[in-house]
């Protein structure tokens, strides 16, 4: 499913969206927490007032004055993906795209599900593809790694989209560059149109 | 009439050239080294008697030569004497590190075999040469292995393709020279001593298995590990080449399977007598390394070395010249051996092996012997 | 009377770093190529402030409605000594008597609990404190015991030990009786106090840990009545999957009875990992009741510890 982008440049002046949308940002440089909560909240947001904090569990929420966004953060050498939804918990899981042993898929993906991952179309790379998604499932839970990762189970996965088995959670999954996303939100509904910027 | 060895400052040496001095009068063949080979001879000459007190060293005598020289290295006065003396030639001379090169290893195995074979051929009353190889020409073959066999295969090491090299070319001369090879299994040590003259792969093992850095060993446990002492090596060459030589033989000198342990047996026996020994070593709870199947080892070994751990490196290189001969179980065939000495009677390894132990951890592992040496 | 396994939880810190993150910062000593051939992938690093313990244990009493005031016993293990105290000079020395297990048994609720620590042991010490509960469950001192293991690297230390990557994680692990399931049935620890000073007998250590490990793997299989080939799950630590693979040859086990991958994706969490992996590998492997399930760790000090649980 590709997700439908937004230029960094064009969104400055925009006004903010629909409510129903996951904005997600990606980015080499720090920032990404914020530009992500601007696009969602108010794009004229000082990025000075934008404090991102962890609660006593690890989950990180942006804070704006007495106002608070549960936030989704991943990073991967260097890089950093930050997503949120105004009303829904999300996760993000970022990913330098590389293969990612086979023998790995026997401990976080049962056979049926190891069977099902023939959509993402390049097996070198689907095992870490399925993990992504699970771990982007697992933070939108707001539970991160302390579940096992066998409580996600995906029917079928590819660019187009991923099936879950839990009805009340959806999940996306997609090559940037050299590097896959996963993007996972809960509630029922299937998945939110997704607003990609990078910075 | 005299016996003529080569290589006699070597492991073999001494308690071989012992015993044949009780059977004729023997002249050594002394390389020059960092001394000069009178020197050398004199060092040798104190070896042989200490390694039978009784020998008639006497009748030891020598000469300066060198079989990686042209003409063996001998003056003409020498080459004369030799011809008209020699009526039996022992060839001990080898290189037995198992980490040459291919080139080295043929310098010191197959060309001082030819080179001894020419200066054989300069002996007009020679009646018998004993040319001493080691029972690993067998190379990677596995199953029985027979004293008249020589077949191609591949090696673990270069000095078992040198000394199969060398035999071949021993065996094409058996027509012209009155000739027989003996394989000698590695000699673990004096059964009267414990003395280690030459540590070979095996007491490397050993050594680190007393300092616990020997964490695994590929192999089968119930493969016999074939070794045999110095004394009844020495008697068992004398006797081959003076009192029962049979020119075109190859026996495979060897105490036999009875008498040796097998590899699980080898080093569970080892680290106990290390145990029983010095008590304070038995406290430290040293494992035995582990016997696995060859893939395994394969495995750690490509794991130390993607690691690039220096020191598990330095261990396993040092073991890899002779481990890999334990995943091709061998039975060494002694039936032409048993024929020719029927008397011959070696002590099981069990018999002497604390001695050797106790010898080794005393020496510290033949350092103290090497610095006390002149 | 039966002693199991009531429930398991775990927490990691919650930022993941890859291995090229951490070489860039200067924390591995090998390549990230070498230790991801070894099977390393990424670790979790906790915050400043993290209080990955309580929440390993909150998340515990709270997923399984356990009543705080129904633990008896708190102990509180770690592979890592406890953080260093300094008492300013001339100050009462009582700033050294600042314990984690008390801290942590207030702040749980845990107000029956008696609560002692546990350590010296690297990463047994989660097997240590497994044989101890059971123990004084069986004594009949206790009727649930809750284990909390914390480990928690420094700030800016290395995070490779002998080419295992270390994670910041913590695990509770609540035993109780009467309780049927995951029953630990035998236990094997080898202790060999002569390797006590890892760094001087670092490369002894190394020699010893294969064939030591074997020898406690198949006294624990002994111990429980069992063979080898009874075995019907290896519960690993996350050490390095190349390890393991070697120890599963020397030990004739095939693979795919190995609860094998938690390296890559977990890091070695020190004293959690036999807790995440066994989580883990219930809900992954479906064991069948009974089922026998043997766990194997190794700790500097040194210790090879090994149990076997019914399922």
């Amino acid at each position: 499913m590709p997700p439908s982008t937004t230029s960094r440049s064009s969104s400055r002046r925009a006004e903010a969206g629909p409510r129903d949308r996951i904005a997600l940002h990606l980015r080499r440089s720090p920032g990404a927490a914020t530009e992500c909560v601007r696009r969602l909240w108010d794009p004229w947001l000082d990025p000075e007032a934008v404090r991102v904090e962890r609660d006593p569990g690890g989950v990180p929420w942006a804070r704006v004055g007495e106002r608070r966004l549960p936030l989704s953060l991943s990073h991967a050498e260097g890089h950093t993906a930050a997503a949120a939804h105004l009303e829904r918990r999300v996760g993000v899981d970022l990913e330098r795209l590389r293969p990612l042993p086979s023998a790995y898929a026997r401990y976080f993906l049962d056979p049926e599900e190891r069977d099902a991952l023939g959509g993402w179309g390049d097996p070198a790379t689907a095992t870490l593809a399925a993990w992504a998604v699970k771990e982007a499932v697992l933070k939108a839970r707001g539970r991160g790694l302390c579940d096992p990762p066998s409580s996600v189970r995906i029917r079928s996965l590819s660019e187009r989209g991923v099936d879950l088995d839990d009805p009340g959670i959806a999940a996306g999954c997609w090559r940037e560059g050299d590097r896959v996303v996963a993007v996972a939100c809960v509630g029922a509904g299937g998945l939110p149109p997704v607003e990609v910027s990078r910075g | 009439m005299s016996i003529l060895v080569t290589g006699a400052t070597g492991s073999l040496g001494p308690s071989t050239t012992a015993r044949l001095l009780r059977r004729d009068s023997v002249v050594a063949l002394v390389r020059h080294g960092e001394e000069r080979a009178a020197s050398r001879f004199e060092v040798f000459r104190g070896d042989v008697a200490r390694a039978d007190p009784e020998a008639p060293v006497d009748r030891l005598g020598f000469v300066a030569g060198d079989l990686a020289a042209p003409d063996a290295g001998l003056g003409g006065d020498d080459r004369d004497a030799l011809a008209e003396r020699v009526t039996r030639v022992l060839h001990l001379a080898a290189a037995t590190r198992f980490s040459l090169s291919m080139e080295e290893a043929r310098a010191g195995n197959l060309q001082t075999t030819l080179a001894a074979l020419a200066l054989a051929e300069t002996l007009p009353r020679l009646e018998a040469m004993l040319v001493a190889s080691t029972l690993y020409v067998a190379g990677t073959r596995t199953g029985t292995i027979l004293e008249e066999d020589l077949v191609e295969t591949t090696f673990v090491n270069t000095y078992e393709r040198a000394k199969h090299e060398a035999e071949r070319e021993v065996r094409a001369r058996m027509r012209d020279l009155p000739l027989a090879v003996a394989r000698v299994a590695t000699i673990l040590g004096s059964s009267r001593t414990g003395e280690v003259r030459v540590p070979t792969a095996l007491h490397q093992a050993i050594r680190l298995a007393h300092r616990g850095l020997v964490p695994m060993i590929p192999g089968e446990p119930s493969q016999t590990i074939e070794v045999l002492d110095a004394e009844h090596a020495g008697e068992a060459m004398a006797a081959l080449l003076v009192d029962a030589f049979e020119p075109g033989a190859t026996y495979h000198v060897t105490a036999g399977p009875e008498r040796c342990f097998t590899l699980a047996e080898l080093f569970e026996v080892t680290l106990r007598l290390f145990a029983e020994l010095d008590p304070a070593w038995g406290r430290r709870g040293i494992e035995p390394p582990a016997l696995v199947p060859p893939e395994t080892y394969a495995l750690f070994e490509r794991t130390v070395r993607e690691a690039g751990d220096p020191a598990m490196t330095r261990i396993l290189r040092g073991l890899s010249t002779f481990l890999p001969q334990l995943i091709h179980p061998k039975r060494f065939d002694r039936s032409r051996l048993v024929g020719a000495l029927p008397s011959w009677d070696p002590p099981a390894t069990e018999d002497y092996y604390p001695l050797v132990l106790a010898s080794s951890i005393e020496s510290d592992w033949g350092r103290a012997r090497a610095e006390a040496s002149p | 009377m039966t002693v199991g396994i009531r429930a398991l939880a775990y927490r990691f810190g919650s930022r993941t770093v890859g291995l090229e993150d951490l070489a860039e910062r200067g924390l591995l000593s090998s390549t990230p190529e070498t230790l991801r051939g070894f099977g390393f992938d990424r670790v979790h690093l906790a915050e400043p402030g993290e209080d990955l313990g309580r929440l390993a244990a909150s998340d515990l009493l709270r997923e399984h409605d356990v009543d705080p005031l129904e633990v008896d016993a708190l102990i509180v293990f770690g592979g890592l000594p406890p953080d260093p105290v300094t008492v300013p000079d001339g100050e009462e020395p009582t700033g050294l008597f600042r314990y984690p297990a008390g801290r942590l048994q207030h702040a749980l609720g845990l107000a029956r609990a008696t609560a002692f620590g546990m350590g010296q042991q690297g990463c047994a010490a989660v097997l240590s404190a497994l044989r101890v509960a059971r123990s004084l469950l069986l004594a009949g001192d206790a009727r649930n015991v809750l284990c909390v293991g914390i480990d928690v690297v420094p700030e800016g230390m290395r995070r490779e030990v002998v080419y295992n990557v270390l994670s910041d994680g913590a695990c509770a692990m609540l035993v109780s009786t009467p309780w049927e399931r995951l029953r630990p049935v035998a236990f094997a620890q080898i202790t060999k106090g002569y390797y006590w000073d890892t760094p001087a007998r670092r490369d002894e250590i190394v020699a010893a840990y294969f064939p030591t490990a074997r020898n406690a793997i198949r006294e624990v299989v002994a111990a429980a009545g069992l063979t080898l080939d009874d075995v019907a799950l290896v519960v690993p630590d996350n050490v390095s999957r190349r390890s393991w693979e070697i120890l599963l040859g020397l030990l004739g086990i095939p693979e795919e009875r190995a609860f094998l991958g938690g390296s890559a994706v977990r890091g070695h969490a020190i004293t959690a990992d036999l807790v995440v992996n066994l989580h883990d590998a219930i809900g992954a492997r479906r064991l069948p009741s009974e089922a026998p399930i043997a766990l194997f760790t190794f700790g500097f000090g040194a210790n090879w510890g090994a149990a076997v649980l019914r399922a």
